[in-house]
């Protein structure tokens, strides 16, 4: 349904940063795809590519974006609002910043609806009704306004923004990190439930590999504006690849473990407006060998998953 | 527990603020409060690690505001080595935060933009008039090769604009670790860090506790990072502790209800792991209409009658394991 081709993102400026370099990714059908890095890895710039919303300073320089067949990488920003929306939207991690405080939230779904369907304001009002009350907000908050809620009930309304248009994907950047962790597992179950009953896919971008493994169908590990790894969850946990990720899951603390060691990764991210030459990840590797320092790696596929990573290349 | 090992003891601390209402609510409705903090105690020993666990409202960073003395309590006691500090002002206040710093969540907002890094560490050091000029200098480049930031001269001239998230929170601890306090207060110190440097942060504060003994109020809303860290826990809820004991019994016996309810929402690295998960209704209360009974009670799955009208005392269930919970009353 989505496929990402080799997308490389530059930021101009000063400098110029190396945000995403020829990272290929594919979201099918109602699939939950988890994107998981950490600061600076690119996982939100993929994210806002998707949806073309880069700030005026980042540019694709490469690669394609496709939308069942559609390329909508050059795509002009009127008929991406077309596509916005309707075929992709966004949640984002603080609703507060893309609520309208002075709107109640059924009238705000409402217009949303109005604006880009040709409906009756009574049916719209119907139907962002029904929105609410799938995301678990009764209809007696209708007249609410985003004040008058908690951050989780926000985010449930965020949610059936998103949904309003019956869009295919729902690119969701950290949208549980400002939430605590009973509201997070919340979300969550929602998340699976519109899965199922609207058969709408997301994009779960995350810091957080935990919640990734639990929810996602299939994770992409970031790092440095590297996509490095990309399969089935269970893989991930089970038998990682990159060295990078055999990594950050030692450095996740694990409530059911008992007297568990956690490791961490020395050194610092890589700074992408001067990245290290070869692997971005060799300085901090622990598996480095003399061909990372010089030489980036290549892409490789072993049984179905995706790495890049020396220690598979040729 | 023994006197000698105790640090800090908090005995009934409670924390109300007022709301501000518009004129005619002020005259015709009664007073309002915000109650953050509503009748909380606990100890902790020296070189003891004690984490208050809690999700937003909880009140946990309105405690460790309290007892660094930041904010005056409505009512309670603080006894910190031996000494009620509760009011005390002036000169002994100066004295007793050389004993007791902070390590804040943000170490992008918690370091001065225009001040070297160097000059950031020093400056506890002069202000409490430990040391000064060359001899302080010195014990700040001992400092930073401890935390890590080596060569300790570069580091020492830089500013922080030109450090990572991981490298500030270590500049923080430096500063918070050089008058060789006897008690930090850690509020949220790797919520911001990276994952794959967490580690590394909690292991320098470990380090730090084994070598000059301190005492940490480690306060998080991550229960697995306080498992990791921790001798003790207190679970909070909504301004009150609702369970206290050592890591173990809290990990492995957990009593209240809410405990079980938030072990159990924590994610675990394991693919579509169906655990038991006791899902609890909506999210906490406002702290300003907190329900009568025990204030849980309406998200409670194990609610009785009781709960709705009496709250329940926090009493010793088994040795040093404290619940308030009619279940065990």
């Amino acid at each position: 349904m989505l496929k990402v081709e080799d997308l490389t993102v530059h930021y101009m400026g000063r400098k110029i940063v190396r945000a995403l370099e020829g990272v290929s990714i594919e979201i099918k059908k109602g699939e939950i795809m988890g994107v998981v890095g950490e600061s600076g890895s690119g996982k939100t710039t993929l994210g806002l590519s998707i949806l073309k919303l880069l700030p005026p300073n980042g540019r694709i320089v490469g690669g394609r974006i496709y939308l069942d067949d559609l390329d909508i990488t050059g795509m002009s920003e009127e008929k991406m609002r077309e596509i916005r929306g309707r075929q992709i939207s966004m949640v984002f991690q603080d609703p507060m910043t893309s609520l309208d405080p002075l709107m109640s939230i059924g009238d705000q779904i409402t217009e949303t609806i109005v604006t880009h369907e040709k409906v009756s304001k009574s049916e719209a009002e119907k139907k962002a009704l029904s929105l609410l009350e799938a995301v678990g907000i009764s209809g007696d908050r209708f007249k609410d306004f985003p004040h008058q809620l908690s951050g989780g009930m926000r985010q449930r309304v965020m949610i059936a923004m998103a949904l309003s248009l019956n869009p295919k994907l729902i690119v969701a950047d950290e949208p549980t990190t400002a939430l605590d962790v009973i509201v997070q597992d919340q979300i969550m179950d929602l998340f699976r439930n519109l899965r199922e009953r609207f058969g709408v896919a997301f994009m779960l971008i995350s810091h957080d590999l935990s919640l990734e493994l639990e929810v996602a169908d299939r994770i992409a590990v970031m790092y440095g504006g590297w996509l490095v790894e990309l399969s089935e969850s269970s893989r991930i946990a089970e038998d990682p690849l990159s060295p990078y990720t055999k990594e950050l899951l030692a450095a996740i603390p694990n409530i059911e473990l008992e007297d568990q060691k956690l490791r961490f990764i020395p050194g610092n991210p890589p700074d992408l407006s001067n990245p290290p030459p070869g692997c971005r990840f060799h300085p901090r590797c622990p598996n480095r060998m003399d061909v990372c320092r010089e030489k980036e790696p290549p892409v490789s596929n072993i049984e179905g998953r995706m790495v890049r990573c020396w220690l598979y290349g040729r | 527990m023994g006197g000698d090992l105790l640090l800090l003891s908090v005995y009934d601390i409670v924390k109300y603020f007022p709301v501000a209402r518009s004129f005619i609510e002020r005259l015709f409705g009664e007073k309002r409060y915000v109650r953050a903090v509503d009748g909380i105690s606990f100890e902790v020993e020296k070189a003891e690690i004690f984490s208050l666990v809690g999700e937003s409202g909880s009140g946990k960073t309105t405690t460790g505001k309290l007892i660094l003395r930041l904010i005056e309590p409505t009512s309670g006691r603080i006894v910190f080595d031996g000494v009620d500090i509760t009011h005390i002002r002036g000169e002994k206040l100066r004295e007793m935060r050389k004993h007791m710093q902070v390590i804040y969540q943000d170490p992008y907002a918690s370091l001065n933009p225009r001040m070297r890094v160097g000059d950031a560490i020093k400056d506890p050091l002069e202000i409490h008039g430990i040391a000064k000029g060359e001899e302080a200098k010195e014990m700040v480049l001992d400092m930073l090769e401890k935390v890590g930031l080596t060569p300790a001269e570069d580091f020492y001239r830089a500013y922080p604009r030109s450090l990572s998230g991981g490298q500030r929170q270590r500049v923080a601890i430096a500063r918070a670790m050089i008058t060789k306090p006897k008690l930090v207060v850690a509020d949220e110190p790797v919520s911001m860090i990276d994952v794959s440097l967490r580690a590394s942060i909690l292991e320098l504060m470990l380090k730090f506790r084994d070598e000059i003994g301190l005492s940490y109020l480690f306060i998080t809303h991550d229960l697995a990072v306080a498992k990791y860290i921790s001798d003790r826990i207190a679970i909070m809820y909504l301004g009150k502790i609702v369970e206290i004991g050592g890591k173990k019994e809290i990990f492995s016996n957990p009593l209240h209800p809410y405990t079980k309810a938030l072990m159990s929402a924590i994610p675990v690295p394991v693919p579509g792991r169906k655990r038991e998960r006791i899902k609890l209704p909506g999210e906490i209360p406002s702290p300003i209409d907190v329900p009568p009974g025990c204030r849980f009670h309406p998200r409670c799955p194990s609610r009785m009658d009781v709960c709705r009208e009496k709250e329940p005392a926090l009493l010793e269930v088994s040795k040093g394991h404290l619940v308030a919970c009619h279940l065990f009353t």
